[in-house]
């Protein structure tokens, strides 16, 4: 299969985000930055993972984010020029069988 | 692995910017006054960041230190935004009443901008209405960059120009990392007795809510804008922007030569800035909650909070300024207790200059806040956009700035891609403002009300005369409970009197209490009783064991 490199972005809270990027830094060949983003103000808005991991990863970390975290710590998720708000879980399986309908990854053997 | 230069950033903030806004890297190239103070900047805290200036999209400035370098983004909007709030603060001839009815137009309209932007497209849609219908004076809170660059460079230039970007990049700066001994100054103790302080300034507040809010300011890892660690960080960017700014405005000023600097205008500038930043921190507040069908309780507190978080920053940012200011003014960094006095005396005297400017916006912004918070109190929608339909139709004097408004807000809303059917009815009435509106319930809740009709056009909800008062009881449904209830209250009427079916739909629960007031005779005080509700099972219960009646 051809390895691609895809961008992600994830906003939420803190301890999401940052199980989110422990998660796709063991992914290899990724590339991952975590920051707070900083109003004037005086609010953290959100935490944010930016990340640049193999497309056929994209499906696991979906499917990370649906089984792992209460769906309420999770704000955002950009793919492209995709994305969705405050997810449930549906919603985040919808989007995983979007982005893999695009890719045309056909599951992970990870799970 | 984990890589601080790989990031998309690109990607990035076209997801928080949304599609509307266009961004790019500002390059210091030219000799501007931006360029000058992010080289002073730059001195300061190192080449660790990168600034992005961002045209048409939402009116937000922030910065994501985690990243190197820091994107910092510089939002037209915002500063168009800035500069207009501005006025309410600074313009002579607003006064009184007349800036407590454009404060209160002013901020429902920046209330609606950002509904739409992130909430709710009809709230949105009511706020505006309100904020231009019969509307006497017109400030232009558009685009004015134009106009902003043509300003003279002084003190007001370069703080509405440049505090919130320079803020940003004080989140940079290595003494955000300090750790702030006990007994000095911005020490947690330091801190936590400026937030009692800034607390004591809200007499409203009751008093096991100002032990709440310091109980929450201490809690370790707390993101209440009252946290100390958070508050503390705020107000040393507050610092690190004044400081750039007071060097260089001096240096601009005295380069162009037009005017001298004043610092006594320069600390009025940075004064009135904390209060810009707290009027459109609570309209963006306000804007969510009312949004929110049920909004939390921790949401409500927050928006209760973020005055007080402005009032430390001032109290942290005056330690800087009457340091900084006694320096500047007797030319020493070791001034005497008489040099501290004169400029605490003259700090003193700017901010009661503001005092009641201050005050009148606040109870413009209260204004604002009251008709978004409280549905209940409000006309009903269609009643609101009826009445600016008929303020922008032919016959009506002033009519084209509020009909330009509404197109522009309705190209807002086109922009952005929001719906809803309010937004679809006042882009109708931009289209004909002279067709009369028709009410569209779809979506609403209906509510199922046994009605009375009688003679001379009596017609009201049915109630009945209780130990609780009168008491006027609604159904979601019309189902076994509800044919319980109607059949013997068909027969309790008087000769003449019958009642019928009635269905009220409301957009929302909060509008059903003004819904059915409507048709109540005034003064006379009723109760409306919900299905599904616990006080709806302990009358019904009265009622059937026949308990519920007054002795």
């Amino acid at each position: 299969m051809e390895t691609t490199s895809e961008t992600i972005v994830i906003s939420g809270t803190k301890e999401a985000t940052e199980a989110i990027r422990k998660e796709i830094d063991a992914q290899p060949g990724s590339k991952t930055s975590l920051t707070s983003r900083k109003n004037l103000d005086g609010n953290v808005a959100a935490w944010i993972v930016i990340a640049n991991l193999a497309a056929q990863a994209l499906p696991h970390i979906l499917g990370f984010i649906k089984d792992s975290l209460g769906m309420r710590q999770v704000k955002k998720i950009k793919w492209r020029d995709m994305e969705i708000e405050n997810p449930t879980p549906e919603d985040v399986q919808r989007f995983r069988a979007l982005i893999e309908a695009n890719l045309e990854v056909k599951g992970d053997s990870n799970e | 692995m984990s890589d601080s230069q790989g990031p998309d950033i690109v990607e990035f903030l076209r997801s928080e910017l949304g599609k509307t806004a266009n961004f790019w890297y500002y390059s210091r190239e030219n000799r501007t006054p931006m360029s000058f103070v992010l080289d002073e900047v730059e001195r300061q805290i190192g080449p660790r960041f990168s600034v992005y200036w961002v045209d048409g999209g939402p009116p937000e400035v922030f910065c994501l230190p985690g990243i190197t370098p820091s994107p910092v983004i510089f939002s037209t909007r915002y500063l168009s935004l800035t500069a207009f709030i501005r006025h309410l603060f600074v313009t002579h001839w607003l006064k009184g009443e007349v800036l407590l009815e454009v404060t209160e137009q002013a901020t429902l309209k920046l209330m609606a901008e950002m509904a739409l932007r992130h909430g709710d497209p009809d709230y949105a849609v009511l706020a505006f209405v309100k904020s231009v219908t019969k509307k006497g004076i017109w400030l232009d809170d558009g685009d004015q960059m134009q106009a902003l660059e043509y300003e003279k460079k002084n003190e007001a230039y370069m703080a509405t120009w440049f505090y919130g970007l320079v803020h940003e990049l004080g989140h940079l700066h290595p003494t955000q990392l300090t750790s702030f001994d006990a007994g000095k100054i911005f020490s947690d103790d330091w801190m936590a007795e400026s937030i009692a302080i800034a607390l004591d300034g809200f007499a409203a507040y009751p008093e096991a809510m100002k032990q709440g809010a310091l109980d929450l300011a201490r809690l370790p890892g707390s993101d209440s804008v009252l946290s100390i660690a958070q508050l503390r960080e705020e107000g040393l960017a507050d610092i690190f922007a004044c400081s750039v700014l007071f060097r260089t405005t001096f240096d601009i000023m005295r380069e162009i030569g037009q005017d001298k600097f004043s610092i006594a205008q320069f600390i009025q500038e940075m004064m009135i800035f904390l209060n810009i930043l707290a009027v459109i921190d609570r309209c963006r507040r306000v804007a969510i909650i009312a949004s929110a069908m049920s909004p939390d309780s921790a949401t409500l507190m927050e928006l209760a909070l973020h005055p007080v978080s402005i009032g430390v920053r001032t109290l942290m940012l005056r330690q800087y300024l009457s340091l900084s200011a006694t320096a500047y003014l007797f030319n020493t960094d070791d001034p005497t207790p008489e040099q501290v006095d004169r400029v605490e005396k003259m700090m003193n005297e700017i901010n009661e200059h503001f005092v009641e400017t201050v005050n009148t916006v606040d109870s413009g912004v209260a204004r604002a806040m009251e008709f978004s918070l409280f549905p209940e109190r409000r006309e009903d929608d269609w009643v609101l956009l009826e009445a600016f339909r008929k303020a922008i139709s032919k016959s009506a004097p002033n009519s084209v700035p509020s009909l330009l408004e509404a197109k522009k807000f309705c190209d807002l809303a086109a922009e952005l891609g929001k719906e809803g059917k309010l937004l679809m009815a006042l882009r109708e009435i931009t289209v004909n403002p002279e067709k009369p509106l028709r009410p569209d319930p779809a979506g609403d809740l209906l509510y199922f009300v046994p009605w009375v009709e009688g003679p001379n056009g009596f017609s009201r909800p049915f109630g009945l005369h209780t130990k609780h008062g009168h008491l006027v009881f609604v159904f979601h449904e019309q189902a076994e409970l509800y044919e319980a209830f109607f059949g013997p209250s068909a027969e309790m009427l008087k000769t003449g009197f019958t009642l019928k079916r009635a269905v009220v739909p409301v957009p929302h629960m909060e509008r059903l209490g003004p819904a059915l007031a409507a048709h109540m005779p005034s003064g006379e005080p009723f109760q409306i009783i919900v299905e599904g509700t616990e006080e709806f099972a302990e009358y019904m219960k009265e009622l059937a064991d026949d308990t519920i009646w007054e002795d």
